[in-house]
């Protein structure tokens, strides 16, 4: 009842095999497309991952420090209590963020191509 | 003596009203997208596009469609809309790969799946959610087809493992 012919099979693996390319090709992308958005309360600076920097960033409650290193990033220093954004570490890929809510700065990674967040109904 | 219009209208009818049933059923079974069902009902449209020609399928695809949806109160709701377009290019692409000769009744079934699922996500992307974003669900709705479609193939061969005879005695 379930036996497929040799066409089927070809169809199958041609079509599986495309959706996987579908969903892992993101996670190869070139690290030349990527920017990283700093949003702050008073404005929002795109800045590329090519060029290591540091940057002293103004928020609500103070100066945060953001470092960019070998197309990484990461909240070096922040005056905020419990210090959660700092522990996040390093962020690489398109989609991946560091938020600090008392200084109220958001670290995201945009790929040029999509600018999706989340989907929902 | 029933002559031989008859007795396939009266084939026709009987499939329709059980595919009509599984439409209304389906909507019962969980799903992961509101709208993504398993198309159980694509196995009956199928086996009768295979052995009654390209009409006698369009109209049990047509039927179920709106048969079911008005049992189970849904009509004109999106299940309505996506269902309609999903069924008519479906069936047709089904009723052209049939005439090929390729591909067995397994094949058909998931070429229809998949072309039934890209239809609605167009028809989402063009209606209800206006954005570009939805289309990044390609991958796992072309997944879920061959899932479902192999699955609908194998009832369609099921069903024609039976011999129905529509002509003759």
């Amino acid at each position: 009842m379930f036996k497929p012919n040799l066409w089927d099979l070809i169809l199958i693996i041609i079509l599986v095999l495309f959706a996987c390319i579908k969903l892992i090709h993101p996670h190869f992308a070139n690290k030349n497309t990527l920017t990283c958005v700093i949003k702050t309360p008073k404005k929002t600076i795109p800045i590329t991952l090519a060029k290591d920097t540091t940057l002293s960033i103004e928020g609500k409650i103070g100066n945060s420090i953001v470092e960019i290193r070998a197309s990484k990033v990461r909240m070096k220093f922040s005056p905020c209590p419990l210090k959660i954004c700092m522990h996040q570490g390093w962020i690489s890929k398109p989609n991946e963020s560091i938020i600090c809510v008392p200084n109220g700065i958001i670290i995201k990674i945009v790929s040029k191509k999509s600018n999706i967040d989340a989907i929902t109904w | 003596m029933v002559n031989q219009s008859t007795k396939k209208l009266l084939w026709l009818g009987i499939f329709a009203g059980i595919a009509m049933g599984l439409h209304a059923f389906e909507n019962i079974i969980p799903k992961p997208i509101p709208w993504l069902r398993i198309g159980l009902s694509n196995s009956f449209v199928l086996y009768i596009l295979a052995t009654m020609g390209l009409k006698a399928g369009f109209s049990i695809s047509i039927i179920r469609t709106i048969g079911g949806n008005l049992i189970t109160g849904l009509i004109f709701t999106p299940n309505f809309v996506l269902g309609i377009s999903g069924t008519l290019v479906s069936t047709i692409t089904m009723w052209l790969f049939l005439r090929t000769r390729f591909f067995s009744f397994i094949g058909v079934s998931i070429i229809g799946a998949v072309a039934h699922n890209i239809t609605q996500l167009i028809v989402i992307r063009t209606i209800y959610i206006r954005d570009s974003a939805i289309l990044h669900v390609l991958p796992y709705l072309i997944l879920w087809a061959v899932l479902t479609g192999y699955i609908t193939g194998g009832l369609a061969n099921w069903l024609k493992s039976f011999n129905f005879k529509y002509f003759g005695n």
